[in-house]
């Protein structure tokens, strides 16, 4: 039933012209007709309590229409946290955006953060039982259409708060910057900007998950554009002619290709499971997440160019949306953590994990000290 | 010191050093260092000024107007000049039809054309691939047809870059069909002023309109405008594209042009409270990235020495080098994203044709993704990296 409401809402960009993508606002209001929106939201706040698959579902579909729509930041990160941190008391704020009402952006990584857990600068100060807050948030995604943002914060003694401003409020300066798959880039600048906290306690583990499962949204999001990168390009070693053949007889081309499939294959594979660890809360799905993107950033870089390499000159025009996908994937990499800064966490996680090499081991024997 | 180049070469590096420090308008190596686009007026002002001082042909003959410089000297010449933020050298009339002409041209053709290419007064473009003729170029069908002393012309030419700023077209058409395809094309010189000849723009990925699609639509060519003879023009065309495959020498100079940048990025952008370049991480990469460079470096070194040696072996060395440079250029870049991605990959589109002036840190990185996305094309253009191997894998014998 989904299925159908999101094929024909999402259809392939690939299909239609470059510039036919879907607008933002004209689509979100279908998608929550649909109950597309409703999909992620719990069943307390009467939406369809949908998982981490179905959430990739519509993720997979928002990346082959190449749509513009925050879904990734509204609902499988924001509708998440929110239901999380705040429970039943966040009950009016996810129907209203299961009604495609409300919108909402998370502003957690900072100028001076890169991708690391820190150092966070942004502060709150409170008074009277008021919250405000001061610092930069950036890069913000979506943060073009959000009504508001969510913004994490620390606090003493190593924990982090959470806290929601309105878009309108006195205080906030949103500068939007166009990325480079024309998308926007939010700056959040908060100068006493009032802010009401989201939750009764820390917030460090909940903002962790969080992060992942954006992760794994924007994974799926990835594997749905390269899916469709790679049926086009099938399409076009099947009928582009050179040399007397289609491009498709030529053992290199099909070797290449097979590639672009094996990379797709890998990709499937790891985004499936990491939203299954995820769902379950598996102690391992910091692990199967971070996995997860790397496998699919490097499968991404690969299908992407090949996808342009194997049109030749027209896969470098503006009016082929072979080069649309490129872009979008490579957003989708940057979000979140790219595939170097994962790798980077897991390399430290495999030497935590080995720890020093004192235990001994199964084929040499411990060292002697 | 580089081992194939004596005291007397490295002390023309310091003088070619020393002009370019001074004479380079500073507006366009803002651009260049930036990355930005370089408007035609920029391209000319820079040949203009090193034609002045004589080294515009410098890899010309010393009959047809240049300095004679022999393959180490001309690259001793653009490593210094793209060293100072010079521009690359348009090479339509200076590398292609230039040298096409004064080998195959008649006097009287020479006369009419090489003076303006030399004073960079004409602007060329390249008319070779169409769009059902690009890896297999030989299978192009723009038709040529001769009536008394005259050609009437009829096709499409795609991917002409800078064809918007030309004056004239080096084309390659079809004059007749033979049992292979080489034997029926002719080289024409088309004026772009001509009737019936129309310029369409394209967009490319890197939303910069650089290249076009040429229509020509019963074009008037004259007799006189024919290189050579009528169908023998694969051979010209052959000629120019072995020509096309040196000039990639200037990549050397890009790439480490590249690596700058990249380490300028690294102390600006922030990860966990301080600048990139203080990751041990990140020098790791950078390291594997600097190997691919002075790897290149000792290719062009061999490229140079070995130079003349064997027509084999000057193939397979171009090809080998066309095939490295792009794929060092390409990762540099995609290092260069990966730094970038922290800032959510911005690209303002809007100041892309650089003032000369602003050297921002926004701009910089609008520059590095431009070429980051422009270089995609690098792999394809000039004959695609598995066209490269397949020239390889032929000039061996295999």
């Amino acid at each position: 039933m989904f299925a159908d409401a999101i094929g024909r809402l999402l259809p392939p960009a690939a299909t239609g012209s470059a510039a036919a993508y879907r607008e933002a606002g004209k689509i979100w209001s279908e998608l929550a007709e649909a109950g597309v929106l409703a999909l992620g939201i719990p069943e307390f706040a009467e939406g369809l309590g949908g998982g981490m698959a179905e959430t990739g579902m519509v993720m997979r579909a928002v990346g082959s229409a190449l749509a513009r729509v925050p879904y990734l930041s509204t609902v499988a990160v924001c509708g998440w946290l929110l239901s999380r941190l705040d429970r039943e008391r966040a009950a009016d704020r996810l129907r209203d955006i299961a009604a495609g009402n409300l919108k909402l952006s998370l502003a957690h990584y900072e100028p001076g953060s890169g991708y690391a857990d820190g150092p966070m600068t942004t502060r709150v100060t409170s008074k009277d039982g008021r919250h405000f807050l001061h610092g930069v948030k950036a890069p913000v995604l979506d943060a073009d259409c959000a009504d508001a943002f969510l913004v994490s914060v620390p606090e003493a003694p190593g924990g982090t708060r959470v806290y929601l401003v309105e878009r309108d409020a006195a205080g906030l300066d949103v500068k939007l910057k166009q990325a480079v798959d024309g998308s926007t880039i939010g700056v959040l600048t908060m100068t006493a900007v009032a802010a009401i906290q989201i939750g009764e306690t820390d917030a460090s583990a909940d903002v962790a998950d969080a992060l992942l499962r954006a992760n794994v949204a924007a994974c799926a999001q990835a594997l749905g554009a390269m899916e469709e990168v790679t049926e086009r390009t099938r399409e076009y070693l099947k009928t582009r002619r050179a040399f007397g053949r289609t491009l498709s007889q030529f053992q290199v081309l099909q070797h290449r290709f097979v590639d672009m499939l094996i990379a797709l294959e890998e990709s499937r594979a790891v985004v499936a499971a990491a939203e299954a660890a995820c769902e379950a809360n598996d102690a391992e799905r910091e692990i199967a997440v971070r996995t997860c993107k790397v496998t699919t950033a490097r499968a991404a870089r690969f299908v992407s160019a090949q996808g342009i390499q194997l049109h030749g000159g027209v896969g470098m025009t503006d009016e082929l949306v072979i080069s649309h996908y490129y872009k979008r994937l490579m957003t989708l990499e940057a979000a979140f953590g790219n595939g170097e800064h994962h790798l980077r966490a897991l390399a430290r996680i495999a030497e935590k994990t080995h720890g020093g090499g004192e235990a001994g081991g199964v084929v040499l024997q411990a060292r002697a000290s | 010191m580089r081992h194939w180049e004596n005291a007397e070469l490295t002390n023309f590096r310091k003088e070619v050093r020393a002009f370019c420090d001074d004479n380079l308008p500073q507006d366009i190596r803002n651009k260049v260092q930036l990355g930005v686009v370089l408007e035609k007026e920029d391209q000319v002002r820079w040949q203009k000024i090193l034609h002045q001082r004589g080294w515009f042909l410098g890899h010309w003959p010393r009959e047809q107007g240049g300095q004679g410089w022999d393959v180490r000297r001309r690259f001793a010449f653009l490593d210094e000049a793209t060293a100072s933020g010079a521009p690359r050298l348009s090479p339509f009339g200076l590398s292609y039809v230039g040298p096409v002409l004064y080998t195959f041209g008649t006097k009287d053709q020479c006369d009419r054309y090489l003076p303006a290419i030399r004073n960079s007064d004409t602007w060329w473009c390249q008319g070779y691939s169409e769009p059902n003729a690009g890896s297999d170029l030989a299978s192009l069908k723009t038709r040529a047809v001769r009536e008394g002393d005259v050609y009437r012309v009829t096709g499409q030419k795609i991917w002409t870059t800078t064809a918007h700023w030309a004056d004239m077209m080096f084309c390659l058409v079809r004059t007749s069909t033979e049992e292979r395809p080489q034997q029926g094309i002719t080289f024409l010189l088309i004026n772009m002023k001509a009737p019936g000849v129309s310029v369409r723009p394209i967009m490319t990925m890197d939303m910069v309109h650089e290249t076009n699609e040429v229509f020509l639509d019963d074009v008037i060519v004259p007799v006189e405008d024919r290189i050579g003879e009528e169908g023998k023009g694969w051979t010209y065309a052959k000629f120019l594209l072995d020509n096309e495959r040196i000039s990639m020498i200037y990549v050397v100079g890009r790439v480490k042009l590249m690596l700058r940048q990249l380490r300028e990025l690294a102390d600006k952008i922030d990860e966990a409270g301080q600048g990139l370049s203080k990751d041990q991480f990140f020098w790791r990469d950078y390291a594997a990235l600097e190997v691919d460079v002075r790897t290149l470096e000792a290719l062009v070194a061999r490229q140079l020495v070995d130079s003349g040696v064997d027509d084999a072996q000057r193939t397979i060395g171009a090809s080998i080098l066309k095939l490295r440079c792009t794929e060092v250029l390409l990762a540099i870049a995609q290092a260069q994203v990966d730094v970038m991605s922290r800032l959510g990959l911005p690209y303002d589109t809007g100041r892309l044709h650089g003032d000369g002036v602003s050297r921002d840190d926004d701009l910089l990185m609008t520059g590095l993704m431009r070429g980051h996305l422009s270089g995609r094309a690098s792999t394809i253009y000039g004959g695609t990296s598995e066209i490269q191997k397949n020239i390889v894998a032929k000039a061996i014998g295999l």
